[in-house]
C-alpha cells in the first residue's frame, strides 16, 4: 500500500502519518494468526514516505519500528485493552515526544506506559495422576509463573490429562475463581476411568468395550463404524464424539453426574 | 481360592494376632462387642483389595465407612499398619504382605515354590490389581455379593420393587454398585434438557435450534454488509477514478500575488480551509434532504412491531421447519407407518388371541404349567402307591368294600355327631356297667339284710333262752333268798346273784323284745345303699333312655336305620382305621393335590379365556403348548416393538409436529390481527409484517446515517443542525473574503460548482458513511458469527454423543439384565430346592426383579408386595440368598470365599437353623464361608442341633498372638 508516495502536507514543520497494515517482519505473538496478513509494506517503504512519525495500527503488540539510519520513525502501541487471551499481559499506550533541535530534523521517542489496570494471562496444567491437593498446587504454580496478580487480572486456565476419579476436580478450580477478577477454564481434562479394572460381565464393562470399539472404526473411517445407535447417523459420528459418549456414560454410572464440555 | 490364614500386624483396634481357616468349611469366630470382630472382616478385603485412593466424599460411602485412615492402628502411630494374608489356589498357596502406610503389597508363592511373585499381580502401568487377579471381581463387587458387612441385609431390607430391582441391578451394571444404568439414563436424560447456554438452561434440540436462527440471521446480516461493502469499494474505485480526472474541488479561485504578507497568507489559508468545509457541509446537508426524503417515503414502518420481530420470526421460522420436516416425513412415514402396521397385523394374525400377554404372563403361566406338571406327576404317585395299600389290605382280609360302605354310609354324618355318638355309646356302655353294679349291689345289699335278719333271729333266741334262763335263775335265786332270808350272808348271796341274773334276764329279754336294735345301723346303712343303688340304677336307666334318644336323633340325621347300627358303624370303621390309616393318608393327600389342581386349573382357565380358547380345551398338554406359543408371542411382541421402536417414534412425531404446527399459526394469527395485519393468507401476513419491520428498520438506519452525517458534519460544534452550520460557514466566508479583499490584492473569484464536482461529493459522503457503518458493524458481526458457529458445533456434539451415551446404556442393560437373570435362575433353583426353607422357587425376572413362591400357596409375590406379606427376618434372609446367588453366578469359574459379619440377627432360631443347615451342607462344599459373630450361645446351641457328619463342617475359629512382622 505504500509503494506510492502519501500526500505530505508540504511546508507543514512535522507531518504524522496514522496507518492500518502489517509490517513485514513483526514478529508478536498474533503474527500467526490466520488473516493477519492483510495490507503489508516493509520498513523501506514506510521510511520512504519521510512522515515525521507514522502511528500503526493492526498488530496488537508495542513494536518500534526503525530507520536504517537508526531513527525512531514509528511504532504499533498494540492493543489498549486485551481483547482475547491472545493478548496476554500489560497493555500499553504510548506516549511521544516530537523535539526539533538547531538541525530541524524532528527527532521523535515514545514511552509505553500501561493502559488497561487488568491483564490478561494464559496458564496450562496437565492434571494427569494428580490428587486434589498436588492439582491445586500445580495451578497455583503455574499461574504464579505467568505473573497473573491476585483480585485483578482475569486468568485463562487450560486443563488436560485424565485425574483419578474419585477427585473432586471442581472444588479445586472453584478455589481458584475468588482469587482473581475472573477466572475461564478450558477443561479438557477426563477422568481416569479407563486406568481402572472393569468386570466384562456388567453393564459398565460391555459399555466401555462397545464405545472403544465403536471410537475405533470411527477413527478407521466414518462408514465402516456401522451403527452403535440407529438414532444416529453413523457419518455424524467423530472419534471425539464417541470419546465424549464414553466419558458421559461412565460419568452418569459412576457419579449420576454429567459435565457437559465445552459450553458456558 | 480360599484363605488360610490372615495376620494383623496392625490393624485398627487389632495388633499382632492372627486367625486360622479351614477350606470347605464354617469357620466361626465368635467373640464378644468390642473385639474387633468386623475390623477383622475390614481386614480380609482390605488385604486383598486395599483401600481405595482419593476423595470419598461420604464417609459412609461405599465400604461401610471404613477408610485407610480410620482403620490405622489405635494402639500408636509407631505400630506397623499392614496385614498378611495367606491363601490357597487350587496347588498354588499364596502370601499376600500389604503395607498400608507406604501403600506396597508383595506376594510370594510358597507352594509348589518360594518366590516372590508380585509382577503377576500388578497391571501393566504397575496397578495393583491383587484382589483382581485372585478372585476375578473387582472390589466393589466383591463387597457386595462375596462380603457382608454388618447390618447391610438390615439396611438394604428390601421393601419395594425399586429397592430390590435397583441392589441387583446396580451389581449387574457397575463396579461402583451403587448406582445402575436407569439412573444414568436418566441422569443422561437430564443433561439433555438442561444444557447449559448463556446462562440459562434449556433442552439441547431447543438451544441448537436458537443457535441456528441465530447463525441465519447473522449470515444474512454478514450478506448484507458484504453488499455494502463491496459497494463501499466500487465507491472508493470511483472516487480514486474521479480524482485522476482532476475534477475540481473548492468555490472560490484565489490569486496571491507574491508580495502577499504572511497575515494575509494566513486569511488565505483560512479561507481556502473554510471552502472546503463550506463544500463539504453542502453536501452534507444535500445528502441528508435526500435521506429525509426517502423516510418520508417509507409510510409502512411501524415501529411498535421491533418487539415482536424476534417472535414472530422465530415462530416463523420453527413453522417453516417443522412443515418441512412434517412434510419430509409424511413423504417417508407411509412406508414406516405400512411396516409397522404389517410387523403388527402378522403378528396379531400369527399370535391371534396371545397378543394382550404380557412377560409376567408368561412367566406366572410358565411356573403354572410346571405346578400342573408337578401335581399330575405326584397324583399319578399317590394313585399308585393307593392302589398298592389297596392290593396289600386286600390281601390282610380288610374288606374294603364294606368299610368303604361304611366310610360312604357315615358321609352325611357331621364329625361333631360321630364324636357325640361314641360319647353316648360310652356313656350308655358305662351307665349299663353302673346299672349292672347296681344291681349286684342291691342284690349283695339285700342278702346282706337277710342275713342280718336271720343272724337277728338266731340272736333273738339265743337272747331268749338266756333270758329265760336268767328269768328261772331269779326266780329261784330269789325263791333261794326268800328261803334262805333268815341266813344273811346266803340271802346275800342269794340275793346278789337273784338281782343279777334278774338283771341279765330283763336284758337279754330285753333284746329279745326288740330285735331290730341288732345291727340297726349295719341293716340302715344296707338299707340306705340299696335305696341308693336302686335310684342309681333308675336314674341310669333314664339317662340311658335319654342317651338311645339322641342317638336315634343322630341316626336319624344321618340317614341310618338305627342308633345301633349307626354305634356298630362307628365301631367298625374305628376299628378299621388304624388299619386304613396309610391308605386314608394317601387319599387326603389325594384330595389336597386335587384341590390344588382345580384350584392351578381354574387359574389356567383364566390365561384361556385371556387367549379365547374354549375351557373344554383345558389340558396339560393344551396348557403347555400355550405357555410356550405365549413364551414366543411375548418375545416375538418385544422385538416387533424394539424393531419398530423408531417407525412408531416417527409417526408420532409426526402427530406431533402436526399439532405445533397449528398452534404456532394460531399465535401467529392472533399476533397478526392484534397489530393490524389482515390478508387472505397467513403467508401474506407474513409478509406485510416483514416488510412493515423492514420499512422501520430500514427508517432507523436512515435517522442512523443522518444523525452520522450531521455529526461528521458538525464535528462536535454547537449547531442544531447542518442548515445553521452551512449558513455561519457562509457569513465566515463572506467575512473573510471581505476581509482580504479589502486589505490586500489577493484576487478572489467565486466558480460554480461543476456537475462533476457534485457528484464526487456526493459519492465521497456516502463512501464515508458506508465505511463507518462497515467500521461499526462487520467485525463484531463476524465475531458472532463465529463464537455462534462454536456454540453450535459444541451443542450439535454434545446432543450426539449424550444421545450415544444413553441408547447405548439401555441396549446394554437390557441385554446384561436378561443375561444374569437366566444365569441367576439356574442357580436359584438349584439353591431354593436344597435349602427347604418356605420358598418354593425364587426366580430372578428379565429385569432383575425378583419372583418368589411359597410351599404351599399358588401365589407368585413379586418384590412390591414383600414389605407387606413378609417379616424383616424372611426379607434379610431373602437378601443374603439373592447375593449368594449372585455371587455364585460372578465366581462360577473359581469358588469365592464368603464372609458375613453378623448376619441373620432378625431371623428366629428355626430359620436361623436351616440356613445354617444350608450353609453347612450346601454351600461349603464349594465355598469357604467365614462368619464374625457375637452371639455365642447362639451358635453353641446351632452346634448342639447339627448332626455328626455336620458338626464335621463346623470350625469355631479364635485369636491367637502372632509373632511380630517382620
Amino acid at each position: 500500500m505504500l509503494n506510492r508516495p502519501v500526500a505530505l502536507r508540504t511546508g507543514a514543520p512535522l507531518n504524522f502519518f496514522v496507518h492500518h497494515g502489517f509490517l513485514e517482519g513483526y514478529a508478536g505473538p498474533d503474527a500467526e494468526i490466520a488473516d493477519k496478513y492483510s495490507a503489508p509494506f516493509s520498513v523501506e517503504e514506510l521510511e520512504s514516505q519521510a512522515f515525521t512519525y507514522s502511528a500503526l495500527g493492526h498488530c496488537h503488540e508495542f513494536a518500534e519500528v526503525y530507520s536504517s539510519q537508526g531513527k525512531l520513525i514509528g511504532a504499533y502501541g498494540g492493543s489498549f485493552v486485551g481483547r482475547s487471551f491472545e493478548e496476554a499481559g500489560p497493555r500499553l499506550a504510548l506516549f511521544g515526544t516530537v523535539i526539533v533541535g538547531p538541525s530541524r530534523i524532528p527527532e521523535c521517542t515514545v514511552e509505553p506506559y500501561e493502559f488497561d489496570n487488568r491483564r490478561i494471562y494464559v496458564a496450562g496444567v496437565d492434571v494427569s495422576g494428580l490428587t486434589e491437593e498436588v492439582m491445586g498446587e500445580e495451578i497455583s504454580l503455574a499461574i504464579q509463573e505467568q505473573g497473573a496478580r491476585q483480585g485483578e487480572d482475569i486468568v485463562y486456565l487450560h486443563l488436560e490429562g485424565s485425574y483419578p476419579p474419585e477427585a473432586d476436580k471442581s472444588s479445586v478450580i472453584e478455589r481458584f475463581r475468588d482469587n482473581f477478577f475472573h477466572v475461564r477454564v478450558a477443561d479438557h481434562t477426563r477422568p481416569d476411568y479407563l486406568s481402572e479394572r472393569f468386570d466384562e460381565r456388567t453393564t459398565e464393562g460391555k459399555f466401555i468395550e462397545a464405545m472403544l470399539e465403536y471410537k475405533r472404526r470411527v477413527e478407521k473411517g466414518r462408514a465402516e463404524a456401522g451403527l452403535l445407535d440407529s438414532s444416529v447417523a453413523p457419518d455424524s459420528v467423530s472419534g471425539g464424539t464417541a470419546e465424549d459418549a464414553l466419558y458421559y456414560g461412565l460419568d452418569a454410572l459412576r457419579r449420576q453426574k454429567v459435565d457437559v464440555r465445552n459450553v458456558d | 481360592m480360599w484363605i488360610e490364614r490372615i495376620e494383623l500386624a496392625g490393624f485398627g483396634s487389632v495388633v499382632g494376632e492372627k486367625i486360622e481357616f479351614a477350606s470347605n468349611k464354617l469357620n466361626l469366630l465368635v467373640e464378644a462387642n468390642e473385639f474387633g470382630k468386623s475390623t477383622m472382616a475390614t481386614a480380609v478385603w482390605a488385604a486383598l483389595f486395599d483401600f481405595p485412593d482419593g476423595h470419598v466424599a461420604n464417609s459412609q460411602g461405599a465400604h461401610g465407612g471404613q477408610t485407610r485412615d480410620s482403620m490405622r492402628p489405635r494402639a500408636g502411630a509407631n505400630l506397623p499398619f499392614k496385614v498378611s494374608l495367606w491363601a490357597s489356589l487350587g496347588d498354588r498357596q499364596l502370601k499376600i504382605e500389604r503395607d498400608f502406610a507406604a501403600k506396597t503389597v508383595h506376594v510370594h508363592e510358597l507352594k509348589p515354590m518360594q518366590r516372590d511373585v508380585t509382577s503377576e499381580f500388578l497391571g501393566p502401568n504397575g496397578e495393583d490389581e491383587v484382589g483382581f487377579r485372585l478372585t476375578g471381581m473387582t472390589r466393589e463387587l466383591f463387597r457386595s455379593t462375596c462380603f457382608v458387612g454388618q447390618r447391610e441385609l438390615d439396611e438394604h431390607t428390601i421393601g419395594g420393587a425399586e429397592d430390590f430391582a435397583s441392589v441387583f441391578q446396580g451389581i449387574a451394571d457397575s463396579s461402583s454398585t451403587k448406582h445402575t444404568a436407569t439412573g444414568a439414563i436418566q441422569c443422561l436424560d437430564s443433561a439433555l434438557t438442561h444444557y447449559p447456554h448463556r446462562g440459562q438452561q434449556l433442552k439441547i434440540d431447543q438451544v441448537i435450534h436458537e443457535l441456528e436462527v441465530e447463525q441465519k440471521e447473522l449470515k444474512e446480516k454478514l450478506a448484507a454488509l458484504e453488499v455494502e461493502r463491496q459497494n463501499l469499494f466500487e465507491g472508493l474505485y470511483k472516487l480514486n477514478q474521479m480524482g485522476d480526472d482532476g475534477g475540481s474541488s473548492g468555490p472560490t479561485e484565489i490569486e496571491v500575488p507574491p508580495e502577499t504578507d504572511s497575515s494575509t497568507l494566513a486569511l488565505v489559508e483560512e479561507l481556502r480551509d473554510l471552502d472546503a468545509s463550506l463544500a463539504r457541509a453542502k453536501q452534507h446537508e444535500a445528502r441528508i434532504i435526500e435521506l429525509q426524503m426517502q423516510i418520508d417515503s417509507l409510510s409502512t414502518a411501524d415501529p411498535s412491531l421491533v418487539n415482536l420481530e424476534n417472535r414472530v420470526r422465530e415462530m416463523w421460522t420453527k413453522r417453516d421447519s417443522l412443515y418441512a420436516e412434517h412434510e419430509k416425513l409424511k413423504a417417508n412415514p407411509n412406508g414406516a407407518e405400512a411396516e409397522v402396521d404389517a410387523l403388527e397385523a402378522a403378528f396379531q394374525k400369527k399370535w391371534r388371541g396371545l397378543s394382550e400377554f404380557t412377560s409376567q404372563d408368561s412367566q406366572a403361566l410358565s411356573l403354572l404349567v410346571m405346578r400342573l406338571s408337578d401335581l399330575g406327576r405326584d397324583l399319578n404317585n399317590l394313585a399308585s402307591q393307593k392302589q398298592e395299600e389297596e392290593a396289600r389290605l386286600t390281601s390282610s382280609s380288610v374288606d374294603l368294600l364294606k368299610y368303604e360302605s361304611t366310610k360312604t354310609a357315615l358321609s352325611a354324618l357331621d364329625p361333631k355327631d360321630a364324636g357325640d355318638v361314641r360319647s353316648y355309646h360310652a356313656l350308655m356302655n358305662a351307665a349299663k356297667d353302673q346299672i349292672t353294679d347296681c344291681e349286684r349291689n342291691v342284690v349283695k345289699h339285700r342278702a346282706s339284710i337277710l342275713e342280718i335278719e336271720k343272724q337277728r333271729q338266731e340272736m333273738r333266741s339265743k337272747h331268749l333262752m338266756i333270758g329265760g334262763a336268767a328269768a328261772i335263775g331269779f326266780i329261784l335265786f330269789a325263791i333261794g333268798a326268800v328261803v334262805t332270808r333268815e341266813m344273811l350272808p346266803a340271802l346275800l348271796a342269794l340275793g346278789v346273784m337273784a338281782l343279777a341274773s334278774g338283771g341279765a334276764a330283763a336284758f337279754f329279754l330285753l333284746r329279745w323284745a326288740k330285735p331290730e336294735s341288732f345291727r340297726k345301723r349295719d341293716t340302715e346303712k344296707l338299707e340306705a345303699d340299696l335305696e341308693k343303688a336302686t335310684t342309681l340304677a333308675q336314674q341310669l336307666h333314664s339317662k340311658i333312655g335319654s342317651l338311645e334318644v339322641k342317638l336315634e336323633s343322630i341316626a336319624r340325621k344321618a340317614g341310618v336305620s338305627g342308633a345301633a347300627l349307626l354305634v356298630s358303624m362307628i365301631e367298625e370303621k374305628s376299628a378299621s382305621e388304624p388299619k386304613l390309616k396309610n391308605l386314608d393318608t394317601v387319599a387326603t393327600e389325594i384330595a389336597a393335590k386335587e384341590s390344588q389342581r382345580e384350584r392351578a386349573l381354574d387359574e389356567l382357565g383364566m390365561f384361556f379365556k385371556k387367549a379365547n380358547i374354549p375351557a373344554g380345551e383345558i389340558s396339560l398338554e393344551r396348557a403347555k403348548r400355550l405357555s410356550e406359543d405365549v413364551a414366543s408371542a411375548v418375545e416375538e411382541g418385544r422385538s416387533i416393538q424394539t424393531a419398530t421402536w423408531q417407525q412408531r417414534q416417527m409417526l408420532q412425531q409426526i402427530g406431533t409436529m402436526q399439532g405445533e404446527i397449528e398452534e404456532i399459526e394460531r399465535s401467529l394469527s392472533l399476533v397478526f390481527t392484534e397489530n393490524g395485519i389482515e390478508e387472505v393468507t397467513l403467508d401474506d401476513c407474513y409478509q406485510s409484517f416483514e416488510k412493515r419491520i423492514d420499512a422501520h428498520y430500514a427508517a432507523r438506519n436512515i435517522h442512523a446515517q443522518i444523525e452520522r452525517l450531521t455529526e461528521d458534519c458538525l464535528g462536535g460544534q454547537a449547531f442544531p443542525d447542518t442548515t445553521s452550520y452551512v449558513a455561519h460557514l457562509e457569513q465566515r466566508g463572506n467575512d473573510l473574503k471581505m476581509r482580504i479583499s479589502t486589505q490586500s490584492s489577493v484576487k478572489l473569484t467565486t466558480s460554480s460548482q461543476g456537475g462533476d464536482s457534485s457528484a464526487r461529493n456526493d459519492l465521497l459522503v456516502k463512501v464515508r458513511v458506508a465505511a463507518k457503518a462497515l467500521d461499526d458493524s462487520y467485525l463484531p458481526v463476524l465475531d458472532q458469527i463465529e463464537n455462534v458457529a462454536r456454540e453450535l458445533s459444541n451443542a450439535r456434539r454434545s446432543k450426539l454423543s449424550l444421545e450415544l451415551a444413553r441408547n447405548t446404556l439401555r441396549k446394554l442393560s437390557g441385554e446384561t439384565y436378561e443375561n444374569w437373570s437366566h444365569k441367576l435362575n439356574s442357580i436359584a433353583d438349584e439353591m431354593v430346592g436344597k435349602l427347604n426353607l418356605e420358598f418354593e422357587s425364587l426366580q430372578f425376572t428379565p429385569d432383575l426383579n425378583i419372583l418368589l413362591k411359597r410351599r404351599g400357596d399358588a401365589d407368585i409375590i413379586d418384590s412390591s408386595k414383600f414389605k407387606e406379606r413378609m417379616s424383616v427376618g424372611t426379607r434379610e434372609q431373602l437378601h443374603w440368598l439373592a447375593r449368594v446367588v449372585v455371587s455364585r453366578f460372578l465366581s462360577k469359574e473359581t469358588p469365592l470365599p464368603i464372609v458375613l459379619d453378623e448376619p441373620f440377627s432378625e431371623s428366629d432360631d428355626e430359620r436361623f437353623l436351616h440356613i445354617m443347615q444350608f450353609v453347612v451342607d450346601v454351600l461349603t462344599r464349594d465355598h469357604q464361608v467365614i462368619i464374625f459373630s457375637c452371639h455365642r450361645q447362639r451358635h453353641q446351641w446351632l452346634a448342639d442341633q447339627l448332626s455328626a457328619e455336620q458338626k464335621e463342617r463346623l470350625m469355631f475359629c479364635s485369636r491367637v498372638k502372632a509373632v511380630p512382622f517382620s
